[in-house]
């Protein structure tokens, strides 16, 4: 590993733990250091230590992981479907996870494990089906994208249907739309976690095989891959990350897409360096949207699903726009 | 030695490769050439085990080869497709790829895997483009890459699908040359041409493909002595002798 890319990994490390930190002490009620250190020390036993206990620290690790298991699930993805173009959202994934955290609402199966779960079958679903479609109408590049987006309409259709049909399911599934920490409990966080946590080692471990993959399937089937197995596992690990982040953050749009885009740009390609620093910089990024979103109108919270995509947007134009630039002098 | 015998294979619903035969020595370049849709691109995927067989073998060195595991497989044979995606990785990592083959898990490359591929590389004129990304190499250099995994896979066998297509005649006749090296080092080379001029003349052998089968095999000399190649391609085959032996062109 060349010095300049080691540098960018333990910089992104070191931004993303100073992002952490002040997620921590930030926020409508600010806590010291000195207040966090007791909290760690004595538990839930004054009013500092239960606000760093139960809002702070889970919103904090639930921004991180959430950022994390999108912005892999988007690499992955990426990597997967040789289309940089190709997120979690594209494919469908958030509808089919949306789709069916709305069905456990409308049924009043309102668990974290149930949820999680739920919210992963969706996702997987969703894939499935895509994957399904598109090989059924010639596996091209672009047939991939569009049944993502005929699929991911209608799901997306099916969970408005059910919202309007059940109107306390819209009351539950209204803030998860948007997407957002404020409501983020353990109970919900804990399966969401370690379903993240199982599917980030994995993909971590599997790096190769990513890369392989996405020299092609017939070149990688040709130096021994097994082209019909190993893709199948990461799409499945892809919705695994997105269904789970889905799951307790709601339906959160670019960090898929912007996230790994960055990360190409900076370490280039190889999955041994972009899926880590994929990982960081994901969770980085929405923990300072979500504390952002905190502080700008503070006391009041703006949704940081709203405040994502808007930054997220422009950002990735312009990542395009200076791609086809240096496209262009090349 | 490349040695497929019977091959029956295709598509689901279309057969394209009718028992098929034919033998590819070691240290020959044999060059595939037949019409557009005959089934030149399906053999070389069915002789490395990417598409399912009906009926036929395929052995390299007397192994028969589709039974075996894919990675073992890839072990004795290498196949370079026609289309392929421009990775964003470097030169060096690409080239490292060509040892999947020889990993076990946790499939990390090991340090002489480091050393084959900087020779692979070097062996292809590629040293000091190590660290370069594939993506931003010419095409004649990004081919040069490719061909640099092919020999990093260090197989007996070799089938690369139509290796000058969008070439420049200068690394057309480049990756000829490297063809020919490849054999030079004792590996069965087979490769699907459609340039007739290219495989007349820089090819140990010629196997004329029509309709799923091979229609005639055997040197340039015996090619053009069967007149197959008029009959196949509804063209007529001509030579001129110059100082470097004969030069073959096709006329209407």
């Amino acid at each position: 590993m060349d010095k300049r890319k080691t540098v960018i990994l333990i910089a992104a490390a070191v931004l993303t733990a100073a992002a952490a930190l002040l997620s921590l002490l930030l926020g409508a009620a600010g806590l010291s250091l000195r207040q966090i250190w007791q909290a760690v020390c004595l538990g839930p036993q004054n009013a500092a230590g239960r606000i760093f206990w139960y809002a702070r620290l889970p919103r904090t690790a639930a921004c991180l992981l959430s950022g994390a298991a999108l912005a892999v699930s988007g690499a992955v993805i990426q990597a997967v479907l040789h289309n940089q173009l190709a997120s979690p959202g594209i494919l469908g994934v958030n509808s089919g996870a949306g789709l069916a955290v709305t069905v456990c609402c409308a049924c009043g199966v309102l668990s974290g494990w149930a949820v999680a779960a739920a919210a992963f079958g969706g996702a997987v679903l969703a894939v499935l089906l895509v994957v399904f479609a598109a090989r059924k109408t010639g596996a091209s590049r672009t047939t991939v994208i569009l049944g993502g987006v005929a699929i991911g309409g209608f799901l997306s259709a099916l969970s408005e249907a059910i919202s309007t049909l059940v109107p306390e399911t819209a009351m539950l599934t209204g803030s998860f739309r948007v997407g957002g920490f404020g409501s983020v409990s353990h109970l919900r966080l804990i399966p969401a976690a370690v379903l993240i946590l199982v599917g980030l080692a994995a993909v971590l471990l599997l790096t190769n095989e990513l890369d392989v993959l996405s020299l092609g399937e017939q070149t990688a089937g040709s130096l021994g891959l097994s082209v019909k197995t190993v893709r199948p596992l990461f799409l499945i690990l892809a919705a695994m990350l997105a269904g789970a982040s889905v799951s307790f953050a709601g339906l959160l749009g670019f960090v898929g897409l912007l996230v790994p885009h960055m990360g190409r740009k900076l370490v280039g390609g190889e999955s041994r360096l972009l899926i880590p620093l994929c990982a960081i910089g994901g969770a980085g990024f929405v923990t300072l949207c979500d504390l952002a979103a905190r502080l700008i109108f503070a006391p009041h919270e703006f949704p940081v699903g709203i405040l994502m995509s808007v930054i997220g947007g422009p950002c990735f134009l312009l990542l395009l726009i200076r791609r086809k630039g240096g496209a262009g002098r090349a | 030695m490349l040695e497929i015998k019977g091959l029956t294979a295709g598509y689901p619903g279309k057969t394209v490769l009718k028992d098929l035969s034919l033998s590819v020595p070691a240290g020959s370049v044999t060059a595939v050439i037949g019409p557009n849709g005959c089934g030149k691109s399906t053999l070389l995927k069915t002789a490395c085990g990417l598409l399912p067989v009906s009926a036929g073998s395929v052995s390299v060195n007397g192994t028969p080869v589709l039974s075996l595991p894919g990675r073992e497989r890839a072990q004795r044979i290498a196949y370079l497709p026609q289309e392929r995606q421009i990775p964003e990785i470097t030169a060096l990592r690409m080239v490292l790829h060509g040892r999947f083959p020889y990993l076990s898990y946790p499939r990390r490359y090991r340090a002489e895997d480091l050393r084959i591929a900087r020779e692979s590389l070097s062996r292809m004129d590629l040293a000091g483009l190590e660290e370069t990304p594939v993506g931003t190499l010419s095409g004649g250099m990004r081919q040069k890459v490719y061909i640099a995994m092919v020999l990093a896979q260090d197989t007996p066998a070799v089938l690369l699908d139509e290796p000058t297509t969008f070439l420049d005649v200068g690394h057309q006749l480049q990756m000829m040359e490297e063809a020919a090296r490849l054999a030079k080092d004792g590996k069965a080379v087979l490769l699907v041409l459609h340039d007739l001029t290219l495989a007349l003349q820089h090819c140990d052998r010629i196997a004329v493909m029509e309709d799923g089968r091979i229609d005639i095999s055997g040197t340039a000399e015996e090619i053009w002595a069967s007149g197959c190649i008029d009959r196949v391609f509804g063209v007529r085959l001509c030579r001129v002798e110059t100082p470097n032996g004969w030069h073959y062109y096709c006329e209407r």
